[in-house]
């Protein structure tokens, strides 16, 4: 070979030589824009060495500069977290003594500032004949964001299912398929149905054993209104658990659930117009409303008849008093009559407002202190009177004159004014009432003070005592005196209102005794203390 | 000129009254009145009156539908005329009043002057 031929193979040569690192260089530049655009940090373990190669996405990827980590197998190994570290490293020992191609592993790895970056490592191993693998290299995903998301799910996921199951009210889903998916405790309480006899079932099945729970008086609808939603009425007996017991302020009134072998549901069902999304039936118990709104109404017709009861007669009296001619005591008797009547319409609707505002128990109505129970029963007799009548009242103290309850002075008055013109009116006979106030302790070791109104009256009969609280009750022996038949209610309420007792006894033509039992003072002011 | 017996039935002391001082001032009315459904079944049985005004709402176990369903069913009373008086109003009150055989049915508050134009009315035609 000549110099020259030599020297020309040698540019030849370095020119190659050039070629070559130049495209070397663009390939390197290539695989460095993809993994960059992979966003991916890669990894190389040559197993003949023992050499790792870890490239700046990997290093950075942890918040590392290039240069800060060596490229070393420690430098993963003293990065992965302690709990994930024994798993990461035996699936990578598992991984090079199987036969595998593709090694798979998710751990985290600690971030330079100290948080943890969840890590999905994918490799690939390159084996010799003998299966043994000679070089393994792969790639670092962080899956951080991915991991938080997820949790954030699974996190949602139980605060809905403790809501669900803790939900009062009933919850049915059904799938994309129109098949039950799930039923909450409260939907199975109300009903006394299994989840396992409803999951599964599908809609035409679903609606079959609403139906066949359903009042045949009330039957459950397939079709639901244009609001979606049906009251159903379900028979208690098919129950097998009790209703729970309304809240007890919800009770205030002294009304009996009359209807109560009857639940009633309203159900509204959530359909949404995206596809993928389940069917969701809400069943809300609203047996007590459902009363109340009964109670109400009949209360109210009852208090219209009630109300137009004296004023039919009126109407009547002064049209005959316009349209003919009576003698001056006939007409002064009609003009009594009449007078009277309006009496008994104003303290009718003076009545019926004291109850309302008693039972709508806003607090600022009522003004609780501390009072002398001499002084308020003095206050009370002083300016009590019934129209036309001279009896005395008797009073019998025995209870010293400082003894205070805490009360409302005004509807303590009420109270007490209601039994005492009860034992006035219904004593037609003439004969006297007695007022006594004393002292008692309870069988719940509460000392009471009481206010008993005893009158040689007509008396009530024994199966008429548990009456005479409902409104507008009146016994049948009370022929001709007028009433409104609220007074009693509304002592009932006064007395509830101020914790405190009744108690009354009647022997039907001998008469009858009234006890108000209140708390002394101190014992309400505790108990006061402990609500506030 | 015959008398005419007129029975009214009502719990209400100043409604009895009312109609006592309505018919008061005609002698041909026999004013006969009951202030329960027993007591008017029993002067039903004893007086057979020709009118009854009756009370729907009563205290007891006999109210007015009751009282106007006996005298409608008999055969010896089925002739006296019943005239329904309550404060009850609504539709189904006035047909289940119908339904237990009531000629009439009259509202409360009513006016007494109209009322013995009724009574005049039902005589007129009872003597036909």
């Amino acid at each position: 070979m000549t110099d020259s031929t030599m020297a020309s193979e040698i540019e030849f040569l370095s020119r190659e030589n050039a070629q070559l690192r130049e495209e070397l260089k663009k390939a390197n530049a290539h695989f460095t824009n993809i993994t960059e655009q992979l966003n991916d940090g890669i990894w190389d373990w040559d197993l003949s060495d023992n050499s790792v190669y870890l490239s700046p996405r990997w290093k950075e990827m942890l918040g590392y500069d290039n240069a800060e980590l060596p490229n070393a197998f420690a430098t993963w190994t003293s990065l992965i977290h302690p709990d994930d570290f024994a798993y990461a490293i035996k699936s990578l020992e598992d991984f090079l003594k199987s036969d595998h191609t593709f090694f798979e592993s998710i751990h985290r790895l600690k971030h330079k500032n100290g948080r943890w970056v969840w890590i999905l490592d994918r490799g690939v191993a390159i084996r010799n004949a003998d299966n043994k693998p000679v070089r393994v290299f792969g790639a670092h995903t962080d899956i951080t964001k991915l991991r938080t998301v997820e949790e954030t799910l699974m996190q949602r996921e139980r605060e809905f299912n403790t809501i669900v199951s803790f939900s009062p009210d009933g919850i049915v889903t059904f799938n994309q398929e129109n098949v039950v998916s799930s039923v909450n405790p409260a939907f199975l309480k109300m009903t006394g149905f299994t989840r396992e006899e409803l999951l599964k079932l599908d809609k035409t099945q679903f609606d079959q054993k609403m139906l066949d729970i359903s009042e045949p008086t009330h039957p459950y609808q397939r079709h639901l209104t244009h609001d979606n939603s049906q009251l159903i009425w379900i028979s208690k007996k098919d129950l097998s658990t009790e209703l729970a017991p309304p809240h007890k302020d919800s009770l205030k009134f002294n009304f009996k659930l009359r209807h109560s072998n009857y639940r009633v549901l309203k159900m509204t069902a959530y359909l949404s117009k995206d596809a993928s999304l389940p069917v969701i039936i809400y069943f809300r118990d609203v047996t007590l409303e459902v009363e109340m709104d009964q109670m109400k109404n009949e209360f109210l017709s009852v208090a219209a008849h009630e109300l137009r009861m004296p004023i039919s007669s009126i109407y009547g009296y002064s049209e005959l008093l316009l349209m003919r001619d009576f003698d001056e005591v006939t007409r002064r008797d009609i003009l009594q009559a009449v007078h009277g009547l309006c009496n008994n319409v104003v303290e009718l609707i003076n009545q019926l407002l004291d109850l309302a505002r008693i039972e709508a128990q806003c607090s600022n109505v009522f003004e609780f202190e501390n009072q002398p129970i001499t002084k308020l029963i003095k206050e009370t007799l002083d300016n009590f009177k019934i129209y036309g009548d001279f009896r005395k009242i008797e009073v019998h103290y025995f209870v010293d004159e400082f003894a205070q309850i805490y009360v409302d002075s005004d509807q303590l008055k009420r109270a007490l004014i209601n039994i005492l013109s009860n034992a006035i009116k219904y004593s037609p006979n003439g004969q006297n009432v007695e007022l006594e106030i004393r002292m008692r302790t309870n069988s719940n070791d509460c000392e009471q003070i009481g206010i008993i109104v005893k009158d040689k009256g007509i008396g009530i009969a024994k199966e008429n005592l548990e009456h005479i609280f409902d409104k507008f009750w009146r016994a049948d022996n009370v022929s001709d005196i007028i009433g409104s038949g609220l007074g009693m209610a509304l002592v009932k309420e006064i007395v509830d209102l101020h914790h405190g007792e009744i108690d009354v006894q009647s022997t039907l033509g001998k008469g009858t005794t009234v006890a108000l039992w209140f708390p002394v003072s101190h014992h309400l002011e505790e108990q006061n203390d402990d609500k506030n | 000129m015959t008398k005419i017996k007129i029975l009214v039935v009502d719990d209400n002391a100043q409604m009895r009254n009312l109609l006592r001082l309505t018919f008061s001032a005609y002698p041909q009315y026999i004013f006969l009145q009951a202030q329960s459904g027993q007591e008017a079944i029993d002067i039903i049985k004893a007086e057979h009156p020709t009118i009854i005004f009756l009370d729907i709402m009563m205290p007891g176990d006999i109210d007015g539908l009751d009282v106007c369903a006996f005298v409608k069913s008999a055969e010896e009373f089925k002739s006296s005329v019943v005239v329904l008086l309550s404060a009850k109003g609504q539709k189904q009150d006035i047909a289940a009043g119908m339904q237990a055989g009531a000629d009439k049915y009259i509202t409360k508050p009513f006016s007494p002057i109209a009322l013995l134009d009724v009574v005049t009315e039902i005589c007129a035609m009872q003597t036909q």
